[in-house]
């Protein structure tokens, strides 16, 4: 077998996961979606929209999904339906990409939904929701290294693209808390609008993104001074905005509107939304291709995946996911 | 109410035993009295409801929420590097509940009192705070006059009015039910009176039909003959502006002679029907708050408070948690807890607080109403333990909210728009 095919299991069916052969065969990107109610992820091919695989991630609720910076490794927070304590269902499940097995199960605190990976691989950075703090796992040991006092009921996790700054935003203090790695400590926090679920850095201005669901707003943070300042309201606040995600060159900013059932495309240089693109039902994850050129959201009502054309804006494949699709990652 | 002394003052959580006092400079139009204020940093909530008398179970719901909202707004400042305190006082009497409101002022500095669960008491409170140059937020009183005649500048309604209640009635038992005759029970009183004109209005409003209004002593729990005439008149809903003793008393009889009609009124107080017997529990009433509420971050807040105090959180605790995070949210947005200050914060529409309703909540600018949505419960048939004895039927306003209008206006369907209300403010 070629070093650069890679295999996922589904109930013990092999599936290779670089599907073009040959040496010299690019690996194609691979969507993750995590599948809140039927407990796995399904993967899909990008290059044809097609699930390749679906991984069960046995016990807890799969929720937020990211992958290690080399694309060996997807991480998923799990959870159980106690949010108010830990159990031994809440967990970080480590996934061998190349397998699509669980390879261990990380402490993730209590309830944990959302986390960030570091650039070079080495540590998770969790948003515990009840318990109101961000841990630290350092990802040799797996283990934690340090719990940050954060704002109420935390949520949204985003590290800046060069790895000194994490956003930790907390939906019930509608706050945002910033942790400087190098120190590991939570050295600022700034008010954004109501409800803030997600945020993203840009890939190459001193911006991040931050959704707030209830406002209906996006706020446009200077990542130098850690401060608000913009505020872009979609859809006279009528939108539902969760998840967010920004071009790879920095020039688009997408945003999953939950409840609005659609995408807003936010154009980054005027702050304008240039684009209201209809999605499933109820979008909260979303996730960019490296080229920039597809935008995948978890459709968590409608149980699917809409794949939108980031030139016409437009949906050009409609995935079938598991049961209630949350959030979406594409491996680098 | 009857008049008692306090009976009961606790400190949530203690404040500095000393620190330089600050003197509220002038705030034009707003403050017509000298405040100390607390030391730089530390901000203090005064908390005041009942705490012994037949609103003892209220005020120690609606004291459980504000604890909760305290304990929360507490950690909020703390990530500022601010201290922010309640300060809760029980009450059961006006006088009492006057004397105790000037400590929280004058002794306590608070920048702001919450509280209130009866229209007396909420008069009073609204205009001491406005005499002191403080902000009071009510936290239970329906009363429309607090939204108009009666209203003050420096006070903020969290509860909902009366107006919004019946408005939420009407729509939902009109439009969705079907139920369009009524016939009215009113307390003989001018509030009584009050509350038959709202009514009748939303009702016509809807395309109801007014079969005709039992006027009874207030107080009164003996029904007999509203009953009859109720069972003469064979309306749809029988509408009650009845209150505690004598709703309860109303609602027995009622379920004593086999409902053959509906019956819905605007006041209903959870507590009250989590202590009443399965008999004396029927209708349809509008609520701020159910304990099953889960989307939006409702499940948590439930989780939270249940957490804490091992029994939900009902509509008087919602309003409380609710007044003690706006009051902090305003401070932190606002700049500082000068009274001028948050006082056109909160009259912005900016000013948007998250109440886990799925909306932003805002205040009306022309009567410091808290626009929110409303829930409709029912009491269940079948009840399995102590506390779960409503289904939600509706959340209002009716309708899907769209980008054709902004939340803002959606909310407004529910009570008295602008150019009905009679609240004109000092303007500064």
């Amino acid at each position: 077998m070629p070093e650069h095919w890679r295999w996922l299991t589904t109930a013990g069916v092999a599936v290779p996961l670089f599907l073009a052969g040959g040496a010299s065969a690019q690996p194609v990107p691979l969507a993750y979606v995590t599948n809140e109610h039927s407990g796995d992820i399904t993967v899909i091919n990008t290059a044809n929209d097609q699930v390749v695989a679906t991984i069960p991630v046995g016990e807890g609720r799969p929720r937020g999904i990211r992958v290690s910076p080399d694309g060996k490794t997807v991480y998923v927070a799990l959870s159980d339906d106690a949010p108010t304590a830990e159990g031994d269902d809440d967990a970080i499940a480590v996934i061998d990409a190349a397998t699509g097995t669980v390879r261990a199960r990380l402490r993730g605190g209590t309830d944990p939904e959302q986390f960030g990976v570091s650039p070079d691989g080495t540590r998770l950075y969790v948003a515990n929701e009840d318990a109101g703090t961000a841990s630290i796992v350092d990802l040799a040991t797996g283990r934690p290294i340090a719990t940050l006092t954060v704002g109420i009921e935390p949520e949204g996790v985003a590290l800046s693209p060069d790895g000194r700054w994490v956003y930790v935003t907390a939906e019930t203090s509608n706050t945002v808390s910033v942790i400087d790695t190098r120190a590991s400590r939570v050295v600022a926090n700034f008010l954004v609008d109501i409800r803030p679920r997600d945020a993203a850095f840009s890939p190459n201005q001193p911006r991040a993104y931050v959704t707030a669901e209830i406002a209906g707003t996006v706020s446009v943070v200077d990542t130098d001074r850690h401060e608000v300042i913009d505020v872009i309201e979609l859809e006279k606040g009528e939108a539902k905005p969760v998840g967010v995600a920004v071009s790879p060159d920095g020039k688009r900013v997408y945003v999953a509107n939950g409840h609005a059932d659609n995408v807003s495309v936010i154009d980054a240089e005027t702050h304008r939304v240039i684009a209201t693109i209809p999605v499933g039902e109820r979008p909260w994850g979303i996730a960019v291709t490296p080229d920039g050129k597809r935008i995948y959201t978890a459709n968590g009502v409608s149980n699917d995946v809409s794949v939108i054309d980031a030139t016409t804006h437009t949906v050009v494949a409609t995935v079938r996911a598991g049961k209630g699709p949350w959030g979406v990652a594409i491996a680098p | 109410m009857p008049e008692r002394g306090w009976t009961r003052r606790k400190f949530l959580k203690t404040a500095a035993a000393s620190g330089a006092a600050a003197v509220l400079p002038g705030c034009a139009g707003i403050s017509r009295g000298s405040v100390a204020r607390a030391p730089t940093g530390v901000f203090r909530i005064g908390f005041i409801v009942p705490r012994t008398g037949p609103l003892a179970e209220a005020g120690n719901a609606a004291t459980r929420g504000a604890e909760l909202g305290a304990a929360e707004a507490a950690r909020l400042a703390e990530l500022f590097g601010k201290r922010l305190d309640l300060v809760a006082a029980g009450a059961a009497g006006l006088d009492a509940g006057r004397r105790e409101a000037r400590r929280l002022i004058e002794q306590d500095r608070v920048f702001a009192i919450a509280g209130g669960l009866d229209d007396a008491s909420c008069f009073a409170l609204s205009e001491l705070a406005d005499r002191h140059g403080i902000l009071f937020l009510n936290v239970g009183c329906s009363s429309d006059a607090l939204r108009g005649e009666r209203c003050r500048r420096t006070t903020f309604n969290v509860d909902a009015s009366t107006a919004m209640y019946v408005d939420a009635l009407a729509q939902w038992l009109i439009r969705e039910a079907g139920l369009r005759r009524w016939y009215f029970v009113t307390p003989a009183s001018d509030a009584g009176t009050a509350v038959y004109r709202r009514t009748r209005q939303a009702l016509l409003q809807e395309g109801g039909e007014d079969l005709g209004n039992a006027m009874v002593p207030p107080g009164t729990t003996n029904h007999e003959v509203s009953l009859k005439k109720l069972r003469q008149a064979r309306p749809d809903v029988a509408f009650l502006s009845l209150v505690g003793p004598s709703q309860a008393a109303f609602l027995q009889q009622y379920n004593e002679l086999g409902p053959s009609f509906e019956v819905a009124g605007p006041f209903m107080d959870t507590v009250q029907f989590w202590a009443a017997s399965p008999q004396r529990r029927a209708g349809i009433w509008p609520s701020l708050w159910h304990h099953k509420l889960f989307r939006y971050g409702a499940e948590q807040l439930n989780g939270r408070f249940r957490k804490r105090f091992d029994r939900p959180l009902e509509a008087r605790g919602w309003a409380s948690w609710m007044a003690v995070k706006i009051l902090a949210e305003a401070v932190l947005r606002a700049g500082g807890a000068e009274t001028s200050q948050l006082v056109r914060f909160l009259e912005k529409g900016g000013a948007q607080f998250d109440g886990h309703k799925g909306r932003p909540l805002t205040f009306r600018p022309w009567d410091h109403q808290l626009r929110q949505p409303l829930y409709l419960v029912r009491p269940k048939r079948q009840v399995q333990g102590d506390w779960d004895i409503f289904d939600s039927v509706a959340e209002l306003p009716l309708g899907a909210p769209d980008s054709s209008r902004t939340s803002q206006d959606f909310l407004d369907q529910l009570g008295d728009p602008q150019t009905e209300n009679r609240c004109r403010f000092v303007q500064p």
